[in-house]
């Protein structure tokens, strides 16, 4: 039998329990957007990448440049084998552009196109072109703390939305707390299978902010094989126009 | 011919030595490839003397040659403003085909391939070989604020779908040549006014080898998530064309299609008229597969000879573009690792005067990041004429293409 002070005991713990998982909600938000800033630059940035595709036999690059604008904007530029140079992508909001200068046509890329890899790399067109998507298409929920690289992290898990047109099921983040580094993300299908682990390496100061600065993708299915991207140089925060990013400027964009 | 082995040496080997030279202001590639290729048709009825040496013991004909193949891409970046582009395609052909090339059509093609001006040389043409060089693009683009004219010899690809593309009045080819991915260039004046970051109106203009002159305007939009284009213009100075295409997605696939009306201006009343639908379906499974289905429908002019010999050659003008009422095609990818991919493509004309299918599997292999191989495959069985005696009926003709390529 519950005792009139039981009950309150419970409603009060219960309240205090809610109020505390809302606190540790917001934090993670919090800490996700931070880590997301910090990588991609508050409102904008410009970097220039290069990626290399390991396997036990062989490897193959691929370099390229990319322009990103808050959650909606994006254009990214192949720069590298020349079989490949040239290729752009551009995406505004939910839609997304392929400028091919060899056949001289702008494709509209349907959403299913976002969980194909570059080149047959582990590299998706989502990680590509989708970066700031971690902040604006999912829920984030504190798991814990863990250590990773030696650095004390967050651990946060983080499910899509119903309506996002994202890859996957649940992404689980490791964030370190000290400078807000992403060091570890694990990407889980609808099914809750892990698909592929993405490690923050090479930890530098790169344009006055320390960032790893270097991401290794590992698929879960095949653990010998490896997508390596390299940050060669980024830039923050740089004034880029909201109409930078038009079909028009994929067309010339150098 | 002294002289077109010192060209074509230069030609070649050219872009090697340079790899690529690329700087702020001048930019330069384009790749180098070598095809063997062999087509296989079966024997005919009678056969003309001058064939006999094609025929092997399984009574087949084989007709093999190959080909090497330049392309160089030049631009110069003179100023924000102003580019200027020279491109070249570049062909030594040695084989069969031209062996047999009794009435020089493909010597003549080569030189002159519909276009108002032809900057294309047979610069050394011997028995079984002909060395072409040729420019197919030439253009200057001016670019200021919105605005982006381009003149000269350019490619205008107003295409949304993938195989059958009716809206495309400025860019016939042939969707069986895969070893011409750029298309020829057309003589051309564009103008793009940019209103919008997805959205535009355009302007063209061209002149064909007969002084034709195609024009259309183009407006480009976006509804709901839609990229629609309107056309409305002239198809060499004898029909009215309409258009309108549109690129979406339903659920995660793309949705795309092309309608559009070919209407003689004499006999404007009449059934002269040609109507063209294409529309398609392409998605993705997962990280490693690409599926693609495309149907045409057509209401063809009553004129209109339906033979699946017209599928193959280049259409000479967008209206020959359907040979029959309807055709449909299916052709997925499969991504098998970073360095192998295959794909396999198949169209169906159900037509009673063609009953003709194409099956086409290909290979693509990458021996290092700018060294690539491929084989494919072309399968036609149909009913149409044989290549050597026009006689019509059911028959296969087979074709296998082995191709390296090196990119600079």
């Amino acid at each position: 039998m519950l005792t009139r002070k039981t009950i309150l005991n419970l409603v009060f713990v219960s309240m205090l329990s809610l109020i505390t998982l809302n606190i540790g909600a917001q934090t993670a938000a919090e800490i996700v957007q931070k880590a997301n800033d910090k990588r991609l630059g508050e409102k904008s940035s410009i970097s220039e990448m290069s990626m290399i595709i390991k396997r036990p036999t062989y490897e193959r690059s691929l370099s390229f440049k990319s322009w990103t604008k808050g959650t909606k904007y994006s254009i990214t530029l192949v720069t590298g084998p020349a079989r490949e140079k040239g290729q752009a992508f551009l995406k505004r909001d939910r839609e997304m552009w392929n400028w091919n200068p060899k056949i001289s046509r702008m494709i509209k890329l349907p959403p299913s196109m976002m969980s194909q890899g570059w080149m047959g790399s582990d590299y998706t067109n989502d990680d590509a072109m989708n970066q700031a998507s971690i902040v604006k298409d999912y829920t984030h929920k504190m798991l814990g703390e863990e250590t990773v690289e030696n650095l004390e992290c967050y651990k946060i898990e983080s499910i899509p939305f119903e309506e996002a047109s994202v890859a996957w099921g649940k992404v689980i983040l490791w964030i370190s707390k000290e400078e807000s580094l992403l060091l570890k993300q694990e990407y889980y299908d609808e099914d809750d299978f892990l698909i592929k682990t993405e490690l923050g390496h090479n930890i530098k100061t790169l344009s006055g902010r320390v960032l790893p600065t270097q991401f290794e993708i590992i698929p879960a299915d095949k653990p010998d094989q490896r997508t390596i991207v390299n940050i060669e140089s980024i830039e923050f925060n740089p004034d880029i126009e909201d109409n930078f990013f038009s079909q028009q400027n994929i067309k010339k964009i150098r | 011919m002294k002289y077109a082995v010192v060209l074509a040496t230069i030609m070649l080997v050219m872009p090697l030595l340079t790899s690529a030279q690329s700087n702020d202001k001048f930019e330069l590639n384009g790749y180098i490839t070598n095809m063997q290729y062999v087509s296989i048709s079966e024997m005919p009825d009678i056969i003309p003397e001058e064939f006999k040496d094609l025929l092997e013991d399984d009574n087949n004909l084989y007709n093999t040659n190959i080909n090497f193949q330049n392309r160089l891409n030049m631009y110069w970046y003179a100023n924000d403003k102003w580019t200027f582009s020279a491109q070249m395609r570049n062909r030594l052909i040695i084989g069969d085909q031209i062996r047999l090339d009794f009435n020089q059509q493909i010597e003549k093609s080569y030189e002159n391939n519909g276009n108002y001006f032809n900057p294309a040389w047979n610069v050394a043409v011997g028995n079984s070989y002909i060395l072409n060089l040729a420019f197919d693009r030439l253009y200057a683009d001016y670019s200021s604020g919105n605005l982006d004219v381009t003149v000269g010899k350019q490619r205008i690809n107003w295409g949304k779908t993938f195989a059958f593309n009716p809206n495309d009045m400025f860019n016939t080819y042939s969707y069986f040549d895969f070893d011409y991915e750029e298309r020829p260039g057309t003589d051309a004046v564009r103008m793009m006014y940019y209103t919008g970051a997805s959205t535009s109106v355009e302007f063209a203009a061209n002149i064909d080898s007969a002084a034709q002159v195609t024009a259309a305007l183009k407006w480009n939009i976006n509804v709901n998530n839609y990229d629609v284009q309107l056309i409305g213009g002239m198809l060499q100075e004898s029909d009215l064309a309409l258009g309108i295409g549109w690129s979406g997605y339903v659920k995660n696939a793309s949705w795309r299609g092309e309608l559009s009306w070919y209407q003689p201006f004499e006999n404007f009343a009449d059934t002269t008229g040609v109507v063209m639908l294409s529309t398609g379906l392409d998605f993705n499974i997962g990280s490693k597969w690409n599926l693609q289905t495309e149907m045409m429908f057509a209401h063809l002019s009553e004129d209109k000879k339906v033979s699946m010999l017209n599928a193959y050659s280049s259409p000479s003008s967008v209206k020959d573009l359907a040979i029959s009422p309807f055709q449909i095609l299916g052709s997925g990818m499969f991504q098998a690792s970073p360095l192998s991919t295959f794909s396999l493509a198949c169209i169906w004309y159900p037509h009673q005067d063609i009953k003709g299918i194409f099956v086409s599997p290909s290979w693509s292999y990458s021996i290092s990041d700018n060294f690539n191989a491929s084989f494919y495959w072309q399968l036609f069985n149909g009913k149409f004429p044989n290549e050597i005696t026009q006689e019509v009926k059911q028959q296969t003709v087979n074709s296998g293409f082995v191709r390296f390529k090196y990119s600079f």
